[in-house]
């Protein structure tokens, strides 16, 4: 099925280029998400980190046209194996979902249908983009509840949603998300809505996909720690801008936008002594329209000066794939290096290139 | 499961019991409306007036009346009217019964198809002129008087288009059975059919409306156009099945109350022999017996309607099935 | 959610706002101009049938005739059928004296058609006003205090709700209709408008008093009650102050609507003449008078019923206009 794969491992999986979002509000267009650009590699993690309302989700519903509000106006480039994902007739691109590109989401209570079993569900989206038949689907469907820890696959494929704990319901999210094979795995904020030790267990089955799928990952988290743990890079997003992009491990010990060095400032240490109280960020990030001209950072920026104020700072390289949207470096002011070091997903992850592509 | 069974079961008695003797009381209560001046007839005689009241039991206790009333109902039906002396009520509800279903069962037939088509369509189209015109069509069909609508359709079919091949086919107003001529009672029925549906095609098609653009918010409507289904399929097989939900509870009751008589106006507009029109004329006879037994025969069968919904909720929503 | 109103100058706001998003709906302002029109035609009833037609709308007139065109006609007129058996009223005329012609006692329809309205109007409107009252009163009792009042009253609304909407308002009407009412030492004359209110707003409240004791039970639960109840405001004071400013919305949306049903109700019941009582008229009255000239006259059944479909109509409109205005579900706009 996945022979006639277009690209050479050479070439990232997902090139984005200057992406923006624009919606109507109040008589003129707002954007909520600007220029944003990144790729993602084969069988690579990225991380897309950001609080709410900095736009992450609205990029990844962007790519894979799921955003259907009135008069909202997507523009840049998004190329997914050489095919150009923005403007593509939506008859294509539903082609492409499910099927190339899937994605997972926050609330596994809310995102399946209530009234159908787990294992019909998984099933249509098999039937909806192979020509497998029923018995064929079904049984495709428990061979991934199984691989994705279900325990008792086939009696779990006849539950209904509501039957299946949170964690459960995760595993079988992914299980559909992964049925037909795609390439790119969108998860958006898959372990929020669960307990920390689901969670855990959730990040150890999204760390294993490229190994045992070869799917890579665009993970969409407003969780540094679970960053850490997880992606190859990371994309810091504020306020629909990018602040910082890198490989997740300069990212951690060279932040150079003070926004991810405030982030990471408030994730306790995991050694040494506790400090009384974890520092903060102060007051709330702007809304898309109360959005300062300069630095849209700058309000909350201990590190704000005149330049800020004036005009939007440009992304400016730190290392080679390694850019922060801050004069501060320019300026010959860089942020300290952190001192203590969070361990990062490359720790305990295969590099980039796997060579093979199992199924 | 025996336990909610047997306490829907109480409910269910408690309420048939609570409307007879709402019944009962409202009738002895209205002046005027004491059935032995009625049965004698004006200008009575005081003995004949002791006489009648005597030989039914008015002078003894209102518990006692009520009692051999509800005995005679349920359990010898053989209640007889008061109006037509010797007619037996229960008998007379069951010639009724079968018009009012043949009314009231093609109108529901007509009404969903209609209301679902009209109501996915305008969700499919939302916010477009299809939208917008089928959503205007339903507000208008909730906005008829059904007896008006029946009168003009009369007017339409019986008299003014009648000799033109349009209406030509149109049997004058009444009831054919269906076990005697069964083309003939479809095209008795069959205007009363459209005339009956078009208020309940008007609020359904927009309540499915007003539902399947709520539920297009949805996170699983969300997961299911992440999957890369068609449109069609989104909203037919995860909207429109979710909806049903509602659309069956809504149906439930409003088909109950126009079987258990609230297709009155449409039956008496094209004189249809059903259980609506009996009701009327027992309301307008002040005929207590045959009152009390239509009101219960409504009564029984909304309750058991609501069972019935209950039971197809079960099928419809497993979230409701385990709740039990 | 409704926001709580935490101080006097606060519930202003969602109510101006909504008033602002009413006024730019332009189906709603057309259904509203349509309502102020037809009550001013209501209300010029008496101006059109004294000063305009010439008529008197109530007296049966089968012997008189009138001038048209300088003619004298009779009102009753000679029947078309080949033995010109019995006789017709009049038909539409296109004058200002029988604009619609007669009805079988050769009185003015069109004249009769406003007074109509009036009754027909001022029921409806009285009538959904009342049951308003009525089932805020019973939704806030059952959803507020809960318990042995929310099952009492809830079963009593069982009841009701068991019997078909129009029958249980049938048997009503026909028990007082010809008697009257007799409460106490209160008589209500049977062709009293009171009777048809009370019967119309009565048979609608468990309709109306559901969704108000859902919405009741819901702001109960709601954290700024909580918060009041915490701080010992008494019962009485979260009702008046954090329940009923919320619930009113509700009501305020129910309102049209169910002076939509009433009116409906009401032409029912008045078309099968134990409604409004001769010779006052209403609407249904109107339809009925025309159901024995259907064939011959339509235009004395069709007119009452167009007005009485225009008047639900732009009652309907209305009703949606003002929830879309009042709904703060609809105004929070997804975000992502």
């Amino acid at each position: 099925m996945r022979a006639d794969m277009p690209h050479t491992s050479t070439q990232p999986l997902l090139v984005v280029q200057n992406l923006s979002v624009h919606v109507p509000a109040q008589g003129q267009l707002i954007s909520l998400v600007e220029n944003v650009s990144f790729t993602v590699g084969a069988q690579e993690i990225v991380g897309l980190v950001g609080e709410s309302g900095s736009g992450k989700s609205v990029t990844a519903m962007a790519l894979m046209g799921l955003l259907d509000s009135p008069g909202v106006r997507i523009t840049g480039s998004a190329r997914f194996k050489g095919q150009e994902l923005v403007g593509m007739p939506p008859r294509l691109l539903r082609r492409l979902r499910g099927r190339d590109i899937a994605m997972i989401f926050q609330d596994p209570m809310t995102a399946f249908t209530p009234v159908y079993t787990i294992g019909w569900q998984i099933e249509e989206q098999i039937r909806a983009h192979t020509s497998l038949s029923r018995k064929q689907a079904q049984q495709r469907a428990i061979t991934l509840l199984a691989e994705m820890g279900v325990p008792d696959p086939a009696q779990m494929a006849q539950r209904y949603p509501h039957q299946l704990s949170g964690g459960l319901r995760q595993r079988a999210m992914i299980a559909m998300a992964l049925s037909c094979n795609p390439s790119l795995l969108i998860a958006d904020e898959p372990t929020t809505a669960l307990d920390v030790t689901v969670q855990a267990q959730i990040l150890e089955l999204v760390r294993g996909l490229r190994s045992s799928h070869g799917s890579s990952v665009l993970f969409i988290t407003h969780d540094m720690g679970v960053v850490a743990q997880t992606c190859d890079s990371t994309l810091v997003l504020y306020s629909g801008r990018i602040a910082e992009t890198g490989p997740t491990a300069d990212l951690f010990a060279h932040p150079s936008h003070p926004y991810t060095a405030a982030l990471l400032a408030s994730i306790p240490p995991i050694t040494g002594p506790r400090p009384a109280h974890l520092p903060t960020i102060a007051s709330a990030p702007p809304t898309p329209h109360t959005r300062p001209v300069g630095c849209a950072f700058a309000p909350r920026c201990t590190y704000a000066h005149t330049p800020c104020t004036t005009s939007q700072p440009a992304l400016v390289p730190i290392s080679a794939q390694h850019a922060a949207a801050c004069v501060l470096p320019t300026e010959g002011t860089p942020l300290p290096p952190r001192l203590g070091t969070v361990q990062t997903a490359q720790a305990h992850s295969a590099p980039h290139q796997t060579g093979t592509t199992p199924l | 499961m025996l336990l909610p069974l047997l306490r829907r079961l109480g409910q269910t008695v408690f309420v048939l019991f609570g409307i007879s003797v709402l019944v009962f009381a409202v009738f002895f209560a209205t002046p005027g409306a004491d059935p032995t001046a009625r049965i004698a007839g004006r200008n009575a005689s005081p003995q004949t007036l002791e006489k009648v009241r005597q030989e039914y039991g008015f002078n003894r206790p209102i518990p006692v009346q009520y009692a051999t009333m509800m005995k005679k109902l349920f359990i010898t039906q053989d209640l007889a009217s008061y109006v037509d002396r010797g007619e037996r009520v229960v008998p007379e509800i069951m010639r009724a019964a079968p018009v009012t279903l043949s009314l009231v069962g093609g109108a529901a037939l007509i009404w969903v198809v209609a209301a679902i088509t009209m109501g996915t369509l305008a969700a499919a189209f939302k916010d477009t002129w299809v939208d917008r015109t089928l959503m205007l069509l339903g507000l208008i069909g909730i906005s008829i008087p059904v007896f008006w609508l029946g009168q003009v359709t009369n007017l339409v079919t019986q008299s003014r288009y009648h000799n033109t091949w349009l209406f030509s086919w149109v049997p004058g107003l009444g009831y054919i059975p269906l076990s005697q001529d069964p083309w003939g009672w479809f095209k008795t029925l069959v205007t009363p059919w459209c005339v009956l549906a078009v208020m309940f095609i008007g609020i359904y098609s927009r309540v499915l409306r007003a539902d399947l653009v709520a539920l297009a918010n949805e996170d699983f409507m969300r997961t299911a156009r992440a999957k890369g289904l068609s449109p069609t399929r989104i909203l037919l097989r995860h909207g429109l099945r979710t909806s049903l939900v509602t659309f069956v509870s809504l149906f439930g009751l409003d088909f109950a109350q126009l079987v258990g008589g609230g297709a009155l106006l449409t039956e008496v507009v094209f004189g249809l022999p059903g259980v609506g029109h009996l009701t009327y004329q027992a309301l307008t006879n002040l005929d207590l017996p045959l009152i009390m037994a239509t009101v219960m025969y409504s009564a029984v069968f909304v309750v058991v309607a609501n069972a019935l919904v209950d039971m197809l909720y079960l099928f419809l929503d497993p979230r409701v099935r385990d709740a039990r | 959610m409704a926001k709580p109103p935490t101080d006097h100058a606060r519930p202003i706001g969602p109510w101006r706002r909504a008033i602002r998003v009413l006024r730019h709906n332009r189906a709603a302002m057309l259904a509203l101009g349509v309502l102020g029109c037809m009550v001013l035609c209501s209300v010029l009833a008496p101006f059109y049938a004294h000063t305009i037609a010439g008529v008197d709308p109530f007296t049966s007139n089968v012997a008189g005739s009138i001038t048209l065109n300088g003619q004298e006609v009779d009102i009753m007129q000679p029947n078309d059928n080949p033995l010109h058996l019995g006789l017709t009223p009049i038909g539409p005329t296109g004058h200002t004296t029988y604009l619609l012609g007669a009805d079988s006692q050769g009185r003015d329809v069109a004249a009769r058609l406003l007074y109509g309205g009036r009754n027909s109007l001022f029921i409806s409107a009285c009538a959904a006003s009342l049951c308003l009252i009525l089932a805020g009163v019973v939704g806030i009792a059952a959803g507020f205090f809960g318990g042995v009042v929310d099952s009492v009253l809830s079963r009593m609304m069982d009841i009701m709700w068991a019997v078909p909407v129009y029958l249980f308002a049938i048997s009503l009407s026909i028990v007082t209709v010809s008697q009257g009412l007799h409460i106490g030492p209160f008589v209500i004359e049977a062709n009293n408008l009171l009777i048809p209110i009370f019967i119309i707003a009565l048979v609608y409240v468990p309709y109306a008093a559901r969704p108000i004791r859902g919405r009741v039970m819901a702001l109960r639960q709601a954290e700024f009650v909580t918060a009041s109840r915490c701080l010992g405001v008494p019962q009485w004071r979260i009702v008046l102050h954090d329940i009923l400013p919320n619930v009113m919305t509700t009501l305020v949306v129910m309102g049209p609507l169910l002076m939509a049903l009433a009116l409906l109700a009401e032409s029912a019941l008045s078309f099968l003449s134990i409604g409004v009582q001769a010779p006052a008229a209403s609407w249904g009255t109107i339809i009925q008078d025309g159901e024995g000239l259907i064939y011959t006259r339509p235009m004395v059944a069709i007119a009452p019923g167009l007005a009485i479909v225009i008047v639900v109509l732009a009652l309907n409109i209305l009703g949606d206009g003002l929830r879309d205005a009042l709904d703060v579900r609809d105004s929070a706009h997804r975000n992502q």
